[in-house]
C-alpha cells in the first residue's frame, strides 16, 4: 500500500478541500443555530461601525439565518441585492477558474467592463438607497 | 517595457474584487472593481503593461480592503470578549 505523504500535491489538495468543506458547514450549523442580528459574537460589518451607515452587504449574516430556516420573505428584506450579487459573483468566479470552453466564451460577456460598471452602479444605487427613508 | 503581445492577460482579479465588496463590505473593495474593470479595455487596446498594473492594483486593493475589515472585525470581537469577561468577572 502507498504511504500517505503530505507533500503529495494531490493529497494536500484534497486536505485543504477536505477542511474547506467541513469549515463551510460548521459555519452553516452556527448560523441555522444563532440569530447574528442578536447575537453579539457574530461579526459586525466595520463600514457600519465606523460610520454608523449600512454598507451594501449589510443583512448577509440575517439573510444567511432567515434562509436557514426556511423564512424567505425575512431573507429578502434583509439584503436583497445579495439576490444579484451572489448569482453575478458565481459566475464570474466560474468564468475565471474554470478551464472549459463555454466558460472562456461565456468570460467576454460575464466579465465585460460594462457590466461589472453596470453592477457596480446598482451597488452604489443600493448602498445610498438603503440608507435613506426610501428604505425602510 | 515588453514589446509585442504577450503571451496572456493577466488575472483581473475581479473575483477578488467583487468578493470583498460583496462580503467584507469595506468601500475600498469599489476602488478594486474599478481597477479590474480596466483591465480588459487596456489590453485590447495593447497597453500590456498598464494592463498587468491595473490586475495587480485590483488585487492590492481587494487585499487591502479585506485585511482592513479583518482587522476592524477581530478588534470589535476583542473588545466584546473582554467586556464579557469583565461582566463576568463583576457578576
Amino acid at each position: 500500500m502507498k504511504p500517505t505523504n503530505i507533500s503529495d500535491p494531490a493529497i494536500r489538495k484534497r486536505l485543504i478541500v477536505s477542511a474547506g468543506v467541513l469549515l463551510a458547514l460548521g459555519l452553516l450549523a452556527l448560523y441555522a443555530l444563532f440569530d447574528p442580528g442578536t447575537s453579539i459574537l457574530a461579526p459586525k460589518c466595520p463600514f457600519k461601525l465606523l460610520t454608523g451607515f449600512d454598507c451594501p452587504a449589510c443583512g448577509s449574516q440575517r439573510t444567511l439565518h432567515a434562509l436557514l430556516r426556511g423564512q424567505w420573505l425575512a431573507a429578502f428584506r434583509y439584503n436583497p441585492f445579495l439576490l444579484l450579487s451572489v448569482p453575478y459573483l458565481l459566475l464570474v468566479a466560474y468564468t475565471t477558474w474554470s478551464g472549459g470552453g463555454r466558460a472562456a466564451r461565456w468570460k467576454g460577456r460575464v466579465q465585460h467592463p460594462k457590466v461589472v460598471l453596470t453592477y457596480l452602479a446598482l451597488l452604489v444605487g443600493w448602498w445610498i438607497v438603503r440608507n435613506t427613508p426610501l428604505w425602510q | 517595457m515588453e514589446e509585442g503581445t504577450p503571451a496572456c492577460k493577466p488575472d483581473s482579479n475581479l473575483v477578488w474584487a467583487i468578493l470583498v465588496t460583496t462580503l467584507c463590505c469595506m468601500p475600498l473593495g469599489v476602488v478594486a472593481i474599478v481597477k479590474a474593470a480596466s483591465v480588459d479595455s487596456l489590453w485590447a487596446a495593447g497597453s500590456y503593461a498598464e494592463a498587468r498594473k491595473a490586475a495587480q492594483d485590483a488585487g492590492k486593493w481587494a487585499a487591502v480592503s479585506a485585511i482592513c475589515g479583518l482587522v476592524i472585525v477581530l478588534c470589535y470581537m476583542l473588545y466584546m470578549m473582554t467586556i464579557i469577561a469583565i461582566a463576568a468577572l463583576h457578576a
